[in-house]
């Protein structure tokens, strides 16, 4: 379905994607996954064929983007990462609005309109101005428009940033239903590592505009299967803990964020051992302790020293 | 798709109340201050007209007037010494010798250039105002001043868009003459009344027999070309914004083209700004009783600016789009609206400043279309306004152009 071969993007002397490649089969739901300014935005613009690549080549439906822009486009669906809706319009209006410009008209324009708002939910509130819907309704109309062609390939950027967990999982029941009733293929990005795990079957791992890892979740989690990844809580900042952790051999990092600290130990090391003996010697007190099998975050912590958020 | 884009920039507008204010309720509010304040002055442009071109014509000489009175003395029944004495003073009276010398005097100011004249047919085409003393007008003034007879028939003052400053001469002439004449008879203490003024009002007439404009008309057409300028503004601060939350990328992606949606800001700018027009025109018409005499014309003229306003529209879209920014529209509605409405005279008759002033505003489309809209409210006919078609089509040509040039090429937008 698509192809993205050794795509680089060059914006003046900033290099904001660097040979990118990757592939997605027909029906899949694949994954981006990195953090803000990792260039996930940047690839998405070029598969939609908004911005041309510096080098490379996109095929998808084996139609080439850079050649083929016109057909491209009616083939995929962008859901940008923006509230691209006219906000003094009704949701129907945009709806019209963004239909037509599709080209759909009469009737087929009135059954697909209707037939979106029901799957994003928002037929009672269709008559209402966008300016006065909440942040999750927003997001579920800025689908809905993208969904209005019925595309073969849907295109979604970060599309739950800054929306409550209800919306936000009213959308992700959204993308699975689309994708297993109309073997829809997706490209889900974000940076919030659950909702990937989630619904993806496939994940590309971006960081500093190149991919760092790709693979399905129980490949990229096995990276770490030779590690056990062990999460304290302190009372007071865990830095003198780390130091202290760091300089053991059988564990291979540590990373602090305020009072917790993530650490990745050699399996069947005794960490929790040598973590209660450093708290006791160093005065701390420890408020929780927390064994996990290693999540996707651990995979991008384990392969850039930083967690998504930072 | 076209229209689709224009039923939505309606939309929009009719939305936006801010917007709303500023296009249709700003310009009515500032047409009936600036009306009503400057409600005297048919011409709000006369202060600091510079020098003027001026003519009297004084259809008979002096002494074929003072003959004329002495037959009528004569015909009284008055002894020869007195007849002597009041033709002496007759004389020494003539309104049209003391104007005449008044006017000589502001033309040794460098207000005015006088011509002195016999014949009505003989005034200089740009003579700015034409004051005529018909035959007879001496006799009559004698008679009322003398004889206390009937008050004589007014000069008659012909004047163009120059009137304020013609009014302005006309009126302090006959007030000072009235009050000296009042004075005169007081110092007498006879205890005869004082005989009416010579002269309290002044019968004007526009040059070339159009009709005067008063300072509604030229406020309406002052304020409808500036403020239809804030709509092209309008429709850019809203493609900004279209590009800013993506709506604009959407819209490529939906495989609408570049050209089309820039067509459709310039579509949107005519349709808007013809709505603008007519409701500023239609209210000015219903409260002032503004009239326009040729609606044919005047749509026409609206016309002219709206497609003034598209192109411009399209162009401010496009500078938005390439400097990715909205600061040369916030600077075009703050600082270059502003100029334009000066150097185009909707404040005041700029062109009378100099003739490099009149030159730019007649250049310029708002300019033009206000000078077009003025001629249209004074009657004049279909070839007063060609000229404003030249400086209109030069802008929308140069500004299409433009934006075609500055619109981004690429969509990496």
């Amino acid at each position: 379905m698509l192809e993205v071969m050794d795509v680089t993007k060059t914006f003046k002397e900033r290099t904001a994607v660097s040979r990118v490649n990757m592939y997605i089969e027909k029906g899949e739901i694949v994954g981006l996954l990195g953090p803000n300014g990792a260039g996930k935005s940047t690839t998405i613009s070029m598969i939609s064929s908004l911005i041309a690549p510096t080098e490379g080549e996109i095929y998808a439906g084996g139609f080439s983007v850079k050649k083929n822009r016109t057909t491209i486009r009616r083939m995929i669906g962008v859901v940008p990462q923006e509230i691209a809706l006219f906000q003094d319009l009704t949701a129907l209006e945009n709806l019209r609005f963004f239909g037509r410009a599709y080209k759909l008209k009469g009737s087929e324009l009135k059954e697909r309109v209707a037939h979106v708002l029901d799957v994003v939910g928002l037929t009672e509130r269709a008559g209402e101005f966008v300016k006065t819907y909440s942040g999750g309704m927003k997001r579920r109309l800025n689908i809905a428009v993208a969904l209005l062609h019925e595309p073969e390939l849907l295109i979604m950027d970060e599309p739950t940033v800054g929306i409550d967990p209800q919306s936000r999982s009213y959308i992700l029941e959204t993308v699975r239903e689309l994708n297993r009733t109309k073997n829809m293929t997706i490209i889900y990005t974000s940076h919030y590592m659950e909702e990937v795990e989630y619904l993806c079957d496939r994940i590309y791992i971006m960081d500093h505009g190149e991919i760092i890892a790709a693979g399905t979740k129980h490949e990229l989690k096995a990276m770490l299967m030779e590690e056990d990844s062990i999460v304290v809580t302190l009372n007071q900042s865990a830095d003198q803990l780390a130091e202290a952790l760091k300089a053991r051999d059988d564990i291979t990092r540590v990373h602090v964020s305020g009072h917790e600290a993530v650490i990745a130990a050699k399996k069947d090391a005794p960490v929790l051992e040598t973590v209660i003996q450093l708290t006791r010697k160093n005065g701390v007190e420890l408020k929780s302790v927390e064994v996990r099998s290693p999540s996707l975050e651990d995979v991008f912590l384990h392969l850039t020293g930083r967690t998504l958020r930072q | 798709m076209l229209g689709m884009m224009l039923v939505k920039e309606v939309k929009q507008l009719l939305r936006e109340r801010s917007e709303l204010l500023t296009l249709l309720l700003m310009p009515v509010i500032l047409i009936t201050i600036l009306g009503s304040a400057l409600q005297g002055m048919t011409s709000p442009g006369a202060a600091g007209a510079g020098q003027l071109e001026a003519a009297v014509v004084i259809e008979e000489p002096l002494d074929v007037s003072l003959a004329q009175f002495q037959d009528l003395l004569e015909a009284e029944g008055m002894p020869p010494e007195m007849q002597e004495t009041l033709l002496e003073e007759a004389a020494a009276v003539s309104v049209p010798e003391m104007f005449t010398e008044m006017l000589q005097s502001l033309e040794e100011d460098g207000v005015l250039e006088v011509s002195i004249i016999d014949d009505a047919a003989d005034v200089p085409d740009d003579a700015a105002g034409v004051w005529e003393f018909d035959e007879g007008y001496r006799v009559d003034t004698w008679q009322q001043m003398f004889l206390q007879d009937e008050v004589p028939e007014p000069v008659i003052v012909r004047v163009d868009s120059q009137l304020g400053i013609i009014e302005g001469i006309t009126g302090a002439f006959f007030e000072e003459l009235n009050w000296q004449k009042e004075a005169a008879y007081l110092a007498m203490q006879e205890e005869t009344p004082v005989p009416e003024a010579v002269q309290t009002e002044v019968e004007t007439r526009q040059l070339d027999n159009r009709s005067v404009i008063t300072s509604f008309d030229y406020y309406t057409a002052g304020m409808a070309v500036m403020f239809v300028l804030y709509t092209a503004t309008f429709l850019a601060s809203t493609a900004h914004t279209e590009r800013r939350t993506y709506v604009f990328q959407r819209l490529l992606t939906s495989n609408v083209p570049l050209w089309l949606y820039v067509a459709g800001k310039g579509g949107a700018g005519v349709l808007l700004a013809l709505v603008q027009l007519t409701v500023i025109f239609s209210f000015s018409s219903l409260v002032f009783g503004v009239s326009f005499q040729s609606l044919g014309l005047t749509a026409v003229i609206a016309l002219g600016l709206a497609l003034t306003v598209g192109s411009l529209a399209m162009l401010l879209t496009a500078v938005n789009y390439r400097l990715r920014n909205e600061q040369a529209t916030a600077l075009f509605a703050s600082a270059g609206v502003t100029i334009l409405a000066f150097l185009g005279g909707s404040f005041f008759n700029v062109s009378q400043l100099s003739e490099t002033m009149a030159f730019i505003g007649r250049m310029l489309p708002n300019g033009a279309a206000m000078q077009s809209l003025l001629a249209v409210m004074g009657g004049a006919g279909a070839e007063l306004i060609y000229p404003m078609f030249v400086s209109v089509f030069a802008f929308c040509i140069l500004c299409i152009v433009a934006a075609m040039l500055v619109f981004p090429r690429k969509e990496d937008v």
